[in-house]
């Protein structure tokens, strides 16, 4: 990324963010100021003290500074949280679903294992998919961050893999009465958690390497110290007894645990997850209520033909919570199980 | 399986099965499986997937998820989720939810942990270790920082990213960088040709001692003895600096010196100081140093003294966990035990090509003309080409920035720049030569009868050599570097006539047809021809011959040839062949590099850090030139050499001991 491609990104921020809290902004495409009309209250978010504000790209220009360096950023997310919308639904109506023919494309999707399946009933109606991001950080002698996206299917709690979500919802249809983000943030939070997991593995690979590598040198540290304790005393030429060099050498051992817990303490790994924007997904989907028997026990089951995807989703595996489209059934309570944890035991 | 309502939690059983697979993925001890010495904290304290508690969405602001994951190694990782601090707004627009997107990726930018310098980058292998350092320079150093990495490690590619990154960021505008004058060229032409960054280097006559120049320019590399120099310390401290960088920094060891005053008088926002040797022969050193950088970080000098060194021994140092400590808050040190690069050995010979009939004569000729009319010509331009001027024998300008023909008769002295470049081509190749004669003919008959005499060398000695070698090395994968393209082509041909299979590589190509050539050399043919700026940037390690056909004069020109795959990487032993033409310039460099400090021993860099400690007040090359010109005959010249030899091993004895001293006092894991 260029010099200018930064201050571009930065500036188009800054203009966006002041049109979509109620203001206008004025700023010739070449000029490094231009100025910025807002709402009294987003004023206060930049600490500005009118409604009128000159705008910079430079660190120590006058009026509100777009630096990131600066406070804007923390000052703008001030503004977002007060005056933008982050949660939004979206319908996308004109989709068709698909209303037959659902056995053949089970048996073909699915493999059940030890059970038989069949299509009690199939039924048309709109599913939530909400649509998460997540700025992601972990913190310990160093720090990672990170945007998570995961989507989530409202009713069977499963992330689906929907691509570019803000893609698809583009063209969509805009929805009014709001979005209940507490029917997936559950899910949503863990399916982000295992993502920051795997997306920072570098990270972890750094933080390990260097608790490994100062562990080394407060081992070699003490090891020296003992060593030196051991020798006779350069001044009195005193040379320690038996016993005083087991009470020398309890002592740096105590002391080199210490010093190793204080830095397993100082290494210790938080990671804070704080959600950024929700976008509430209705798509038309088929939804068939199937009955698995495995032996003589029976149990009703909802999978989700996904009217964007069009696609069969997965099942949810009840050990791990993941979906899968290939599983395996407990006897009595036909509990499924995917294969990977059938596999475990 | 009946959906869940909406709002309902994962029920316990069905969460601790997820905990289940999730510590699969991240098992407790998976660091011992590693080969890790051991696993993280108390192991009893580690909760199972069994009882964790349910995760919390709402409640406590930042409430825990009560899950424990697991790094590698085993240190545990706990999620809070920032939850009731979150009252979005509804009904957003798609364009309201990207604004929220877009603020969020800006801090990701902020956070320095997408590194912006890393994108663009020309033939910059950065290094783990280095990527490191500018991480931990950017968040915990806030740009203040002593690079006091072991020779070789890349203290200034990690300062140049640096750069970039600040400069990117828009944090820095203004910079000054100050060198030896000896590396003046070297930082000039990494930052242009690596980092695309242009930096001013100012003139020596009065208009750089002007308060303007320094206000004017925006980013000026300057060496330090001309910086110093002069009425420029005034200026330079009069203007303001967002960034100041210091290469060799242990030259402002001393606080009676002028440079340590200038350096100390700068306006500065933020200071790299690089050295890989910061103490030379006392603590005391260390704490001039540091001084520079934040003042009062060791408190007084005699606060320092009393705490921190061994009275009678200024060299040993006293409370060493706690200077460590406080070392640690300002100064990174990566050295090669830490980081881990071995490299395989490196062995090098020197073959003496002796010229015979035609191109002996050439050679006694062409001494006898530009003794003639290179006599004196140092001094009668030396102003107006500076030693900073681009080598015009350089690949490319060879070819295509030839200087204008300059019809010379053979008492008017030539341009020190010319000279230098005629110099060249002899050392290189007779078709060069007298391609670079021919230029400059005009009538002059002895040029005329010089260039036919270069024509008339079919083979030269160097040639024959150069076949024997190739013979020699059969298995093995051998890169031949030149300096020119006339050279370059001359080769091609030699090769293509005698049929060794090669691929060629210069900087006249394009991106793909280097590439290409790449390819060939790894898995076709055993032979590249390559320019100067033979595969920078890209992976020549499954290489392990290096023939210099001909020889630059600056030394770190040599090593980064060397470097090309002598690096991280290389798994096998390194051949490295130097061709020289007997009783050429080039032989006698050789002879003092090669006798003296041993240069094909040392670990990449450490000419560097050697040329550094050079009292000569000019760029190497530049000292070979001046003594070519100052000296009446070859008698002369030897002697001259012979003296540079004596400086450089003074140079050297010097940098050795206060390697040694660092050794001692950091040991092999500072971080």
């Amino acid at each position: 990324m260029s010099d200018t491609g930064l201050m571009d990104r930065v500036r188009g921020f800054a203009c966006d963010l002041i049109e979509s809290s109620g203001g206008i902004v004025e700023w010739e495409p070449d000029a490094d100021a231009g100025q910025g009309i807002v709402p009294q209250q987003v004023a206060g978010c930049f600490d500005q003290p009118d409604e009128t504000i000159e705008l910079s790209m430079r660190a120590d220009g006058p009026g509100l500074s777009l630096n990131i360096a600066g406070s804007f950023l923390e000052n703008a997310g001030k503004a977002l949280q007060q005056f933008v919308p982050g949660c939004g639904s979206f319908a996308m109506t004109d989709l068709s679903v698909r209303k037959s023919d659902f056995q053949p494309l089970i048996d073909s999707t699915f493999g059940f294992q030890n059970a038989r399946a069949r299509i009690v009933s199939v039924g048309m109606v709109p599913v939530a998919y909400h649509a998460w991001w997540f700025h992601a950080t972990l913190r310990s002698e160093d720090a990672w961050e990170s945007v998570i996206q995961t989507t989530v299917n409202c009713e069977s709690c499963l992330e689906i893999a929907m691509g570019d979500v803000l893609e698809s919802i583009r063209f969509a249809t805009t929805r009014n009465g709001g979005v209940d983000v507490t029917r997936s943030m559950l899910s949503a939070t863990h399916l982000a958690e295992v993502a920051t997991m795997k997306q920072a593995e570098g990270f972890f690979a750094r933080i390990d390497q260097r608790l490994q590598a100062d562990r080394k040198r407060l081992r070699e540290y003490y090891g020296a110290m003992l060593k030196e304790s051991a020798k006779p005393n350069r001044r009195t030429k005193h040379v320690p007894t038996e016993s005083e060099l087991a009470d020398r050498e309890r002592a740096v051992k105590l002391e080199l645990q210490r010093k190793l817990g204080e830095l397993d303490e100082r290494f210790a790994i938080c990671g804070y997850l704080r959600p950024v924007a929700v976008a509430e997904c209705q798509i038309p989907s088929s939804v068939i209520e199937l009955e698995v028997q495995r032996k003589a026990a029976k149990r009703m089951f909802r999978v989700y033909w996904n009217g964007m995807l069009k696609k069969l989703e997965p099942l949810a595996c009840s050990k791990c919570g993941l979906g899968s489209f290939n599983l395996w059934f407990a006897n009595e309570t036909v509990d499924p199980v995917c294969n990977k944890c059938n596999n475990v035991g | 399986m009946v959906p869940k309502k909406a709002g309902s939690r994962v029920s316990g059983p069905e969460q601790a099965g997820r905990m289940d697979a999730i510590n699969r993925l991240n098992p407790p001890s998976a660091g011992l499986q590693n080969g890790a010495p051991e696993s993280f904290g108390n192991k009893s304290t580690a909760r199972t997937s069994m009882n964790l508690p349910e995760p919390v969405v709402s409640g406590e602001p930042d409430s825990a998820t009560g899950r424990i994951y697991r790094s590698p190694l085993g240190i545990p990782v706990s999620f809070s989720v920032d939850a009731t601090k979150w009252s979005p707004l509804q009904n957003a627009s798609i364009r309201q939810i990207e604004l929220h997107l877009a603020h969020a990726e800006l801090q990701l930018l902020r956070g320095f942990d997408q590194l912006l310098s890393l994108e663009g980058l020309n033939g910059v292998e950065h290094l783990p270790h280095q990527i490191e350092t500018v991480r931990k320079v950017l968040r915990r150093f806030n740009g203040r920082v002593l690079l006091a990495d072991e020779v070789g490690l890349g203290k200034t590619i990690e300062a140049c990213l640096l750069l970039r990154e600040y400069l990117l960021r828009g944090l820095v505008k203004r910079i000054l960088i100050l060198v030896p004058n000896t590396l003046v060229s070297q930082w000039q032409n990494e930052l242009a040709e690596k980092f695309h960054l242009d930096f001013v280097v100012p003139p020596r006559g009065p208009r750089g001692e002007q308060a303007g120049f320094w206000t004017e320019n925006d980013r000026v590399l300057v060496s330090t003895s001309l910086a110093k120099s002069g009425k420029r310390p005034d200026a330079i401290a009069a203007a303001n600096w967002d960034l100041v960088i210091v290469d060799e920094a242990h030259h402002c060891k001393n606080r009676a010196t002028k440079i340590w005053k200038l350096v100390n008088s700068l306006k500065r926002r933020h200071m790299f100081l690089l050295t890989a040797t910061p103490v030379q022969n006392n603590l005391t050193e260390l704490y001039s140093l540091l001084t520079l950088l934040e003042p009062g970080h060791l408190k007084t000098e005699a606060d320092f003294k009393r705490q921190y060194v061994t009275r009678g021994n200024p060299r040993d140092p006293r409370n060493r966990e706690k200077l460590r400590r406080l070392l640690g808050e300002v100064m990174i040190r990566n050295t090669r035990s830490l980081v881990q690069i071995k490299l395989p050995p490196r062995f090098a010979q020197t073959i003496i090509a002796t010229p015979r009939d035609a191109e002996l004569e050439l050679q006694t000729a062409f001494h006898a003309f530009l003794r003639r009319i290179g006599s004196g010509s140092g001094r009668a331009d030396s102003e107006s080409d500076s030693e900073n001027d681009p080598d015009v024998d350089s690949e490319v300008d060879s070819g295509e920035r030839e200087p204008q023909s300059v019809a010379v008769d053979s008492a008017a002295p030539i341009s020190r720049m010319k000279l230098r470049s005629l110099l060249n081509a002899h050392g290189s190749h007779p078709t060069t030569l007298a391609e670079s004669l021919a230029s400059m003919a005009g009538d002059d008959e002895q040029i005329v009868v010089l260039v036919k005499l270069a024509r008339s060398v079919e083979r030269s000695a160097k040639d024959e050599k150069l076949l024997d070698l190739l013979r020699q090395s059969q298995g093995h994968k051998v890169l031949v570097f030149v300096q020119s393209l006339r050279t370059l082509h001359r080769l091609e041909n030699l090769l293509k006539e005698t049929g060794v299979g090669h691929s060629v590589f210069s900087g006249e190509q394009s991106a793909a047809q280097k590439d290409e050539a790449v390819e060939r050399l790894k898995n076709s043919v055993p032979v590249m021809l390559c320019t100067e700026s033979g595969g920078e940037g890209r992976n020549l390690q499954f290489a392990d011959t290096l023939i210099n056909y001909d020889l630059p004069w600056n030394p770190m020109q040599i090593e980064q040839r060397i470097g090309r795959i002598h690096r991280y990487g290389q798994t096998r032993d390194v051949y490295v062949f130097n061709l020289c033409t007997g009783g050429s310039l080039e032989s006698r460099i050789l002879a003092l590099l090669n006798d003296k400090i041993r240069m094909f021993e040392l670990v990449v860099g450490e000419v560097g850090s050697i040329l550094g400690n050079l009292d000569e007040g000019d760029e190497f090359e530049s000292v070979v030139l001046r003594m070519w010109m100052d000296s009446a005959d070859d008698s002369q010249l030897d002697q001259r050499f012979e003296s540079l030899g004596e400086s450089l091993l003074d140079a050297q004895a010097k940098y050795l001991d206060a390697k040694n001293l660092d050794e001692a006092l950091f040991g092999e894991d500072f971080e």
